[in-house]
Formats: C-alpha cells, sequence, structure tokens
C-alpha cells in the first residue's frame, strides 16, 4: 500500500544564478601542525561506537605549539564517512570535539531499534508514512534528527573551523559514490545549506532491502540550464589520453557531466536514489582520495606567504611543502562473524547465499578502493625521501593507520577474546552496554598498538607509555628518515 | 590515484596551472595524479600558451619536465638566470 504513494524528495532547487558556498578550508597553515584525516567505516552503531571511541583517544593526546598545548583532534581536517560511521562522523563535524562525551548518552545507551519498532507498528506513523509519501528509512531518519542533529541543516556544519565532512552515499542507478559536499550538489543544482544533516546520514546508511532508498530531484535542467561545463570535465571527456591514463576521474568527469546535464551525456539523471554509501566503499576511503586531489577535493588556508589560494587542495599544499606530516586514520569496525559454513557438509542455503551476494562483491570493491589508498599514502611517503628538481615536499612524514578489528592479536589471550567478541556484534542501530565495553577496549588497543599512530606521537614528542620506540620506527618507516 | 612527477620550467617562480587550477610551482617538482592535463602559467608573457600533456611514467628521480620561455623581454624576464632541472 505504502509503496504505490507519491515519492517524497528530500532536496531542494539552487536559486536562480546561485552556487554552494564553501565556508570551511582544511587549515594547513602551521608546518608544525600534523594534518589528520578520518574515514569511518559502515556497520550500523559498531561502527558509531568504534569510531566515537578513536575519535575520544585521539582527542587525549597534546604536544606544545606556540606556547600552548594543542589537542590530535583539533588536527583533524577531513572526516569521511559511511553508513553508521556517518552517525559519529556529522555528530563530531557538527559538535566538535566537546560534542564527544554527549554522543554515548545521546545514541549508543538508548534503545534505538526498539524506537524504531515501536514507529514502525504505530498506526499512526503508517498512515503519516502513507499521505506524505514517506517510507521506513523517513524513520531513521527522525531517529536522527531527534537524538542527534535537531533540525539542524548543512549550513550548520559548513562553517569555517569546522573539519570538511563528506558524508557519502550510493546512487543506486549508476553505482557511483555521491558525497553530501557543496560542489557536488552544484552538479544536482540543489541547495545543500537547506539540507536536513541527518537526510545526509539517512542517506548514507540506508541499507538496501531492510530500507528504501533515499530521493533526490536533479535540477539541472529545469534550475541551472545552459551552464558551462567546467574545464576539467571538458578535458578529461574530450581529452586524447584521459581515458587511458586514469579510467577513475575519467568516469568522475563522466558522471559530473550526466549529473549537470551536460553535452554528450551518458545517462539522462532526473532523479537520484541513494542507498548505503557502503555498497561503493564501504571504509569511505574514495571521499578521502578525492579530498586530497580531484576536482572535489578540499578547500585550504594555507596562510599569507606561502603562495597557496583557498582554491588550491591538500595535495598543492603537499607540493608547496606546507605539509609536513600527514596522518590518515581508517576507521574499520567490519565484523567478521563466525559462521559454519566450512564445516558444514551440506549445501548451503537461499539464505547463506544471499548474504554472500551481498557482503562479498561489497568487501571487494572495499579492498580495492583500500588498495588505491595505500598505494598512495606509500608514493606520498617515498616522495618524502627527495627527488629530482629540488622538490619542496622533501621531507614529509605520512602515517597511516587503520583500526581494524583483525589487528587484535590472536597470540595475546585478551586481544584474541575481545577479537571474537567484536566480530560478533551484531549492525543495528542499538549496541549493548556489554559490547560498547568491548568496542572501548578494543578501539583503544588498536589504536595504541599501532605503530604509525605510535610513530606520529613520537615525532611530535608526545609522550605516552605504550610506546615503543624501535617497533615504531620500523613498522612505520619513514623514506624522509 | 598513482602519482606522477611533474617539473614546470620557468625563469621566474610563477605558479603552474593544471586545467586552470594551481597546483604548484615552476622550478620545483610537483606532484599530480596520472592523467592528461592543460598546463599553463598565472599570468602572461610566456611560451607556448598553453601545453597539453599525457602525464605518466614518470619518476621521483625522472619527472616529466615541461620548459615555458617567456615570449619577450618586455613579457618576462627572459635576461634571468634560468634554474636547471
Amino acid at each position: 500500500m505504502l509503496a504505490g504513494c507519491a515519492t517524497r524528495f528530500e532536496n531542494f532547487p539552487l536559486a536562480k544564478d546561485q552556487v554552494n558556498v564553501e565556508r570551511r578550508a582544511v587549515d594547513v597553515s602551521h608546518e608544525e601542525r600534523p594534518l589528520v584525516l578520518v574515514a569511518v567505516s559502515g556497520g550500523g552503531s559498531r561502527a558509531a561506537a568504534l569510531g566515537w571511541v578513536v575519535l575520544r583517544e585521539v582527542a587525549k593526546f597534546r604536544y606544545a605549539t606556540e606556547g600552548q598545548l594543542r589537542s590530535l583532534i583539533d588536527d583533524i581536517g577531513v572526516v569521511s564517512s559511511v553508513s553508521g560511521g556517518s552517525v559519529i562522523a556529522a555528530h563530531f563535524a557538527l559538535y566538535g570535539p566537546a560534542g564527544l562525551d554527549r554522543f554515548a548518552p545521546d545514541f549508543l545507551v538508548p534503545d534505538n531499534t526498539r524506537t524504531l519498532g515501536l514507529e514502525a507498528v504505530d498506526p499512526i506513523t503508517w498512515f503519516r508514512l502513507a499521505i506524505t509519501g514517506s517510507s521506513r528509512i523517513d524513520l531513521v531518519e527522525e531517529l536522527f534528527d531527534n537524538l542527534l542533529f535537531k533540525h539542524k541543516t548543512f549550513f550548520d556544519l559548513n562553517q569555517p573551523g569546522k573539519p570538511y565532512l563528506i558524508l557519502n552515499a550510493t546512487d543506486m542507478a549508476s553505482g557511483e559514490v555521491f558525497a553530501f559536499t557543496p560542489k557536488r550538489f552544484d552538479d544536482i543544482c540543489s541547495d545543500l545549506d537547506k539540507e536536513p544533516i541527518s537526510a545526509g546520514v539517512a542517506a548514507s546508511s540506508a541499507v538496501p532491502i531492510v530500507f528504501s532508498p533515499v530521493a533526490f530531484r536533479n535540477f539541472s535542467a529545469t534550475r541551472c540550464p545552459d551552464r558551462p561545463t567546467p574545464q576539467w570535465i571538458t578535458t578529461r571527456l574530450n581529452g586524447r589520453y584521459a581515458p587511458y591514463l586514469n579510467l577513475e576521474t575519467f568516469k568522475l568527469a563522466r558522471y559530473a557531466n550526466d549529473l549537470r546535464h551536460g553535452p554528450n551525456s551518458l545517462r539522462t539523471i532526473d532523479y537520484l536514489y541513494f542507498l548505503d554509501g557502503g555498497l561503493a566503499d564501504n571504509l569511505a576511503i574514495h571521499g578521502l582520495l578525492e579530498t586530497i586531489s580531484s576536482p572535489y577535493a578540499a578547500p585550504i588556508i594555507a596562510g599569507q606567504n606561502s603562495g597557496l589560494k583557498d582554491s588550491n587542495t591538500i595535495l598543492d599544499a603537499l607540493n608547496a611543502g606546507r605539509i609536513k606530516k600527514l596522518a590518515v586514520i581508517v576507521i574499520n569496525a567490519r565484523a567478521d562473524a563466525a559462521n559454519t559454513i566450512s564445516q558444514t557438509a551440506s549445501r548451503p542455503g537461499i539464505a547463506g547465499m544471499v548474504e554472500s551476494v551481498i557482503t562479498i562483491p561489497i568487501d571487494s570493491t572495499t579492498s580495492s578502493v583500500s588498495s588505491q589508498m595505500d598505494v598512495l599514502l606509500a608514493e606520498l611517503n617515498a616522495a618524502g625521501g627527495g627527488g629530482a628538481g629540488d622538490p619542496r615536499f622533501t621531507g614529509l612524514k605520512i602515517y597511516a593507520v587503520q583500526v581494524d578489528f583483525d589487528q587484535l592479536r590472536a597470540s595475546d589471550p585478551h586481544q584474541r577474546e575481545l577479537r571474537e567478541k567484536a566480530n560478533a556484534i551484531p549492525t543495528l542501530w542499538t549496541i549493548t552496554k556489554d559490547n560498547r565495553e568491548v568496542l572501548e577496549q578494543a578501539g583503544t588497543i588498536l589504536l595504541h598498538q599501532h605503530p604509525c599512530f605510535q610513530r606520529l606521537l613520537l615525532d611530535m614528542d608526545i609522550k605516552a607509555d605504550f610506546i615503543d620506540a624501535a617497533f615504531a620506527k620500523t613498522g612505520c618507516r619513514q623514506a624522509s628518515d | 590515484m598513482a602519482i606522477e612527477y611533474l617539473l614546470v620550467t620557468y625563469p621566474e617562480q610563477r605558479a603552474v596551472l593544471a586545467d586552470g587550477n594551481g597546483v604548484g610551482f615552476t622550478n620545483h617538482t610537483l606532484m599530480l595524479p596520472t592523467d592528461e592535463y592543460l598546463i599553463t602559467l598565472e599570468g602572461g608573457g610566456y611560451d607556448p600558451p598553453s601545453q597539453d600533456i599525457a602525464l605518466s611514467g614518470t619518476s621521483l628521480v625522472k619527472p616529466m619536465v615541461i620548459p615555458f620561455t617567456p615570449t619577450s623581454p618586455a613579457g618576462g624576464v627572459a635576461g634571468k638566470k634560468r634554474k636547471s632541472a
């Protein structure tokens, strides 16, 4: 009955000749400060909780600069997220480090699954969903709004001094990543400032089949006709070599051109239906890759005499020698729950096959994107060792920190137990007190024992009793050493 | 995203533009993703006006070198010593 009703579209058109304003910038004006980029994976409340644990832990480490103590969490310039990770990512971007103490009582402690269940069986809710063209994902959006975001919009997120948040959803028709950023909203001629934060988080976490997709209109044809095509798109689409040298960026340009209803488009896109961002990249690394260097990169503040402009990117700042320490923290809440398929002598049934059909391609795609980031960071690390042509990036240090339950040591009984418990935490919008405690212990251990986190603290002259200098220098070797 | 290395030379320091966006400065090797770019310099008075490059197959020790020269003494600083790669 509900499916037959009109679809509720969640976005708003730009006014005539208006573009989305970017008010944030990644601050690279102080060479002595590290730049920290964070990605938070999907995984329901398990991911939100693990992200919260790691951010809260990062906040505890301070270093002396300009006569003051500064927390490492204040050096987080970009946060990219999908699905459950988007809940904590948006909360952190909106309320900052000071809001971390509120996240547990506001979101992790309440039984959100019960709230959603009660709403879903309430006849008044049914009636409301039917007459407004809403669906079950709208109940999740309401939950986020009521508990966390309090009717705030992306205007509240997009303010100077706040980290550059990239909430990632998956465009159901094309399979492309759709990030809730001003430049991407320009592509669909839609006003991001008016968009509720809860709508972005819901779009990023609309698990297929369980929830219906979040629906948007593309206003390009009706509200922004005859826009000039940006040069980067023209160069990629008309370039002789572009599709061969960098197919990913060629496809990015083609998708942007399609969204803008540009010339020679591949698809005509009038409506967009968003599913969980984890379908295209469950680690949210794609957002970080784009923000380092792409037409969708985050703008920077480099300070006077740097020669850089606000339109420059993080890669440009690396080229100019404005960033000496780049840390990338990827928080992976993937749970590898034990199953008995390999110990069972009978063929798996339909349920087991459906699960495999869903999870194996997601894991494979995510692994591919993750490898791209690994390669990039290895290349940047090597660049720090210097090269021909007087590069200004000589001396650059790279800290690739991945927090992953698989890194809990099987040889340590306590860590082995934690790993088994963490892997058994289900993907729901509720997490028990016991499971929160498992994630608090696991997240803290994983961060502390990562050689590149230890190396970052060592290089920042931050003291901590868990640092093993030899382990950190060996496990996180720098070409610039 | 694979990284390549590009060295754009010019007798003075200018911002290097790739597809119209500043990506670094002349006479210092810079990093860019493997791709095709239209390279120009900030300001005028240089030659050629632009260079379409296919940036690939480079390394830290062997960046792609793209030279620009001033169009005339009035339009640039042709008399100044040029940095070597």
